[in-house]
């Protein structure tokens, strides 16, 4: 087990190295993916277990290291993501790509509202946001889960024994 | 008992770490006065800071061989050298544009001077925000080097922003960050150039755009306007570029007119910056 959390957040920190440095140079400055919630996403695929939260949390901490907004914003967010993601994940497949697409496009949906509703409610003068940005955000950050899907389930032991054949 | 939350532990658990991080967040929103990194967080932002100086390094690296940077290295370097120069006249010229205005209000008070010198430490950009709703840059120099907390940013084209230390924007002895003016839960106290008006601009988390609020209800603007900062609050020196009105809508029934301001700086491009270092007499 520990081999799958010191993945998680090695995994997590080239996460944050890449999207700090040079996510800016691929992508524009208003528009950055989020790599940090796309591992949420699919850890809420893989691991329905208090572990999968407690990775969930431990991402969230990480982005709430790097991110000038206030502390737990992140943690709480990505905890309700994992939560969301392993409810759903047992009703709807997400085994193939296009449906792991629309499954990280509700779930960014549903991130986004509650980073706005909580920096609403405990940073009212946050100030105002680009729909459109953040639905492009949505958009490449649901593109990026096909992509990363078979990267986290190659790792020997993160995928749960029998979750698969539950989800068929 | 027990078992119940034993059965049900996939939902109890991260319902628990959801309360635990509900209440680190209203702490953290609702605590009286500054809020300062730990120093985990700082240990781990310092560190972090070493691949990203060299991720950030070869990236530009790469980028500048490929805009033919070996042919240019020592004009680049002059240009560095210049561009601080630059802005030392541009500062110089703002403060001696401030004294002719001041001159003209207190022409009875003959011999009327002041006097405020500044030194500036060029840094260079490592990092940015996890974000993109937030806009905080990291840089090469920390407190190491002297820099502290509050000190202001410029490069120049104008102010670029203040060093904070913050969870989530550390200062430690190896980088510090520096929040923008263009994010948006930055303020600063500025003043129109022409007219002496006062008001606050405020980040809207746009590169292109700020909010000038506050300003007096009679204050008469208009597009071209430059603004600078006031230096009322202490944060800022007085007489730096921030920006020129853009746009100017008067709204009867509003008591203050809706005003966009243009940043003066290029925050899309930026690589290098130099830090306000406020010069003590005898320094």
């Amino acid at each position: 087990m520990i081999y799958q959390y010191l993945f998680v957040l090695v995994a997590g920190l080239v996460a944050v190295l890449i999207q700090t440095t040079l996510a800016s140079y691929i992508f524009h400055d208003s528009l950055l993916p989020d790599f940090l919630f796309v591992m949420v996403v699919l850890l809420g695929f893989f691991k329905n277990s208090p572990h999968g939260a407690a990775m969930a949390l431990l991402l969230g901490a990480l982005e709430d290291m790097f991110t000038g907004q206030i502390l737990g914003l992140y943690m709480c967010t990505r905890i309700s993501v994992y939560f969301v993601a392993t409810r759903l994940s047992r009703r709807f497949s997400p085994n193939n790509p296009p449906g792991q697409l629309i499954f990280a496009l509700g779930l960014g949906v549903f991130d986004k509202f509650l980073i706005f509703g909580l920096l609403f409610l405990f940073s009212p003068n946050w100030g105002t946001v680009s729909l459109l940005m953040l639905s492009l955000e949505v958009i490449i950050n649901a593109l990026f889960t096909p992509l990363f899907y078979p990267l986290f389930s190659w790792f020997p032991g993160l995928l749960e024994p029998g979750l698969e054949r539950e989800r068929g | 008992m027990f078992d119940y939350f034993r059965r049900y532990q996939e939902i109890f658990f991260p319902l628990g770490l959801w309360l635990i991080s509900l209440v680190i967040l209203s702490t953290q929103a609702y605590s009286e006065g500054p809020s300062h990194p730990n120093p985990f967080f700082r240990a781990v932002t310092a560190t972090v800071s070493y691949p990203q100086r060299g991720i950030t390094y070869t990236a530009r690296g790469i980028r500048g061989i490929w805009n033919n940077y070996i042919y240019l290295i020592q004009l680049r370097e002059k240009n560095l050298k210049l561009q601080k120069e630059l802005a030392l006249l541009t500062m110089e010229n703002f403060h001696l544009k401030e004294l002719s205005h001041e001159n003209e209000r207190l022409r009875k008070l003959v011999g009327f001077k002041e006097k405020v010198l500044y030194n500036l430490v060029p840094a260079e950009v490592i990092a940015e925000d996890l974000s993109s709703q937030s806009k905080i840059i990291t840089i090469n120099k920390g407190s190491r080097d002297k820099v502290v907390q509050g000190m202001a940013a410029v490069t120049h084209e104008g102010l670029v922003g203040q060093v904070i230390d913050e969870p989530g924007a550390s200062l430690t002895p190896f980088c510090a960050s520096v929040l923008l003016i263009v994010d948006p839960t930055s303020r600063v106290a500025v003043m129109i150039q022409r007219t002496r008006a006062r008001g606050i601009v405020k980040g809207t988390g746009s590169f292109r755009n700020l909010d000038l609020l506050y300003l007096e209800p009679h204050a008469y603007v208009e597009i071209g306007d430059v603004v600078i900062t006031s230096g009322l609050g202490g944060v800022f020196p007085k007489g730096l570029m921030v920006g020129k009105v853009t746009e100017v809508k008067k709204d009867p029934s509003a008591i203050n007119p809706d005003i966009k301001v243009k940043p003066g700086v290029d925050f899309t491009r930026q690589e290098e910056i130099l830090l306000v270092v406020p010069l003590l007499e005898g320094d």
